[in-house]
């Protein structure tokens, strides 16, 4: 039987496991998006809640992953909607994001700083596909839009890296 | 691994590779640790909580409110055809029945009193059928403005008439004159 399945049907450790296979992944998402490590705590843990409260529609899903992704995304949209109205814009470092170590800060750094100036629609396309293992016809299905816009926004993301790239090696 | 299109956006696929491949060398952060025994209580407590869109839950009377909708609307129309209708008897007993004035009953009675009960029924049968025609002011001056103009010109009976015969009608006042005549004597003021 699916987890998605085992979930639904309430299985106890189906929760666990379900937790451990996407919150990794779902939290790095939600910090991107949120730009900030406490409020993706909050929004991961809102996820999970929610997809707990609704878990009988998890019979019917076919791609768990994207499912929790599609949950995870609206809780960011949610958080950001009521952050407009505070009109506040965290920073976020790049160690907020990845791990870095003395060997390799000044990469990360870098990286950070390249997909930190994409716009958000094109990094959250990146971020999907590299950091969350997400193809493009699952991303096309987390954010709701058609597969050749979601291909385009990831060709150009990655040129406008390696413009970025070969910038700063001149 | 890629899914990219070699030949767009000036990437080719060993460039697509290149850069994914610096992408992926970074790691992301994880979720705290100590998030997962926190979310995963928080799960079991809700998991307790009654589920919302459990199908074996019924629905809370307020949320189908179609069948309370269906029944005020039935008695509501039950009432008012009751209240029609007595109104309408109303009507009748001061009245009489429908398309018959108070005056027509009048003359047929008065007729029926003099002549005899059928010749009374007889007038009120022909007075029923033909009831009086109403004509409005309105309609009136109506027919006076959309009168061609040839028709409410005087012609002069000295000056001969060619190409027509001169007792005989314009064509629109001949049907004009026909339709007043057809309805009695309710247009020749």
């Amino acid at each position: 039987m699916s987890l998605a399945r085992r979930f639904a049907e309430g299985e106890e450790a189906a929760a666990g496991e379900l937790y451990d296979l996407l919150a990794d992944r779902v939290h790095h998402f939600l910090v991107v998006c949120l730009r900030s490590r406490q409020e993706a705590d909050d929004a991961l843990q809102e996820t999970f809640l929610r997809l707990m409260r609704h878990r009988a529609k998890l019979a019917d899903v076919e791609n768990l992953t994207a499912y929790v992704f599609t949950v995870a995304r609206g809780e960011a949209l949610r958080w950001l909607q009521r952050r407009n109205r505070r009109a506040e814009v965290p920073v976020l470092a790049a160690e907020e994001c990845f791990v870095a170590s003395e060997i390799n800060m000044e990469d990360v750094e870098h990286v950070a700083a390249a997909l930190a100036s994409l716009p958000q629609d094109l990094r959250e396309v990146v971020e999907l596909k590299v950091y969350s293992g997400l193809v493009l016809r699952e991303i096309a299905e987390v954010t709701g839009t058609p597969l050749g816009t979601v291909a385009s926004r990831y060709r150009t993301a990655l040129a406008k890296l390696k413009e970025r790239f070969q910038r700063c090696l001149k | 691994m890629s899914e990219m299109n070699p030949s767009s956006n000036d990437l080719n696929l060993a460039e697509i590779h290149a850069l994914e491949t610096r992408l992926q060398s970074l790691t992301p952060t994880a979720a705290p640790p100590a998030l997962r025994a926190q979310i995963l209580a928080r799960m079991a407590a809700e998991k307790e909580a009654p589920q919302e869109d459990a199908k074996d839950t019924p629905a809370p009377a307020r949320r189908r409110p179609w069948g309370w909708t269906v029944a005020a609307s039935l008695l509501l129309s039950v009432g008012l055809n009751a209240w029609a209708t007595s109104l309408d008897d109303s009507r009748h007993a001061q009245r009489g029945s429908l398309g018959v004035s108070l005056a027509v009953q009048e003359t047929a009675r008065d007729v029926a009193q003099i002549a005899g009960p059928a010749m009374g029924q007889w007038v009120e049968a022909r007075l029923r059928v033909a009831p009086a025609p109403v004509l409005s002011l309105s309609r009136d001056k109506w027919f006076q403005l959309t009168l061609p103009s040839p028709v409410l010109e005087k012609t002069d009976e000295n000056l001969p008439q060619t190409m027509r015969h001169p007792l005989r009608p314009a064509a629109v006042r001949g049907a004009y004159q026909q339709r007043g005549a057809d309805c009695g004597d309710w247009f020749v003021a």
